[in-house]
């Protein structure tokens, strides 16, 4: 069960990392388009494809498998606020919701299909810890 | 089983990066220069988050013309300056810089 909630979320983040790099001016031109200060987009323009890519690579080693986890639980987590956010017409206006293919669903979509993977990560830190602590279980029985 | 699992991760990291490419914009018109369509005629939009913004509302917010005579939709939402930056309390929250290049305003055919 660990290895398939591991393959959808680096399916969902390697795919959305590598249309970035692929599509790297149209994604400047997106994160600028987003209600948040433009002094932000240098940042986020790196940061984010960045850190998707890191946590697909935490998630395929059993060794990192915790912490891809948990950071895939924050940055689905601050989406999942953002959709909200712009759902409740906090900020000035609604922006485009852009990125591969996913640019083609509406907000109210992208909030569920974050919610979808926020729900899979919390399932996958607590699977994930339940087995780290059974494999010290077994490996304290085992010296015993 | 742990061969199971290995392919199983391989996959999606082969899926991930095929699907990435495959669904590649292959003529992105949003790199050409961009025209709002204003009283009956098309002018120079500018630069997207500095001096215009396409919002989540129908309609289309550009246009790109390959010839200067017909134009095409690009951008989906509505074209935004300025004025939709500033809430409803009246203070604005992300003032935008007045379009620097001289509108080249240009009547549609």
């Amino acid at each position: 069960m660990l290895e398939c909630i591991s393959a959808l979320l680096i399916l969902l983040f390697l795919y959305a990392s590598v249309s970035k790099f692929l599509d790297f001016k149209t994604f400047i031109k997106e994160m600028n388009n987003q209600p948040l200060p433009n002094s932000w987009t240098p940042f986020l323009v790196w940061f984010i494809p960045c850190s998707e890519i890191l946590l697909s690579v935490a998630l395929i080693f059993e060794r990192t498998r915790l912490l891809g986890f948990y950071g895939s639980f924050v940055l689905m987590g601050l989406f999942t606020i953002y959709a909200i956010l712009i759902l409740s017409h906090v900020f000035p206006y609604v922006p485009c919701s852009c990125g591969g293919v996913i640019k083609r669903l509406t907000w109210r979509q992208h909030l569920v299909l974050n919610l979808f993977f926020v729900t899979l990560s919390v399932v996958g830190v607590i699977a994930q810890r339940k087995k780290s602590f059974h494999s010290i279980v077994i490996t304290k029985n085992s010296f015993v | 089983m742990k061969k199971f699992k290995v392919s199983i991760l391989s996959l999606a990291v082969i899926l991930s990066v095929c699907g990435a490419f495959a669904t590649r914009p292959h003529f992105d018109c949003s790199n050409m220069t961009q025209y709002y369509y204003a009283g009956g005629g098309y002018s120079q939009a500018g630069t997207e988050g500095v001096n215009y913004v396409c919002t989540a509302e129908s309609g289309t917010c550009t246009y790109y013309t390959t010839d200067g005579v017909t134009f095409f939709p690009c951008q989906a939402g509505t074209y935004c300056t300025a004025n939709c930056f500033v809430r409803e309390d009246g203070k604005p929250i992300k003032p935008l810089k007045p379009v620097t290049t001289s509108a080249n305003t240009q009547k549609s055919h």
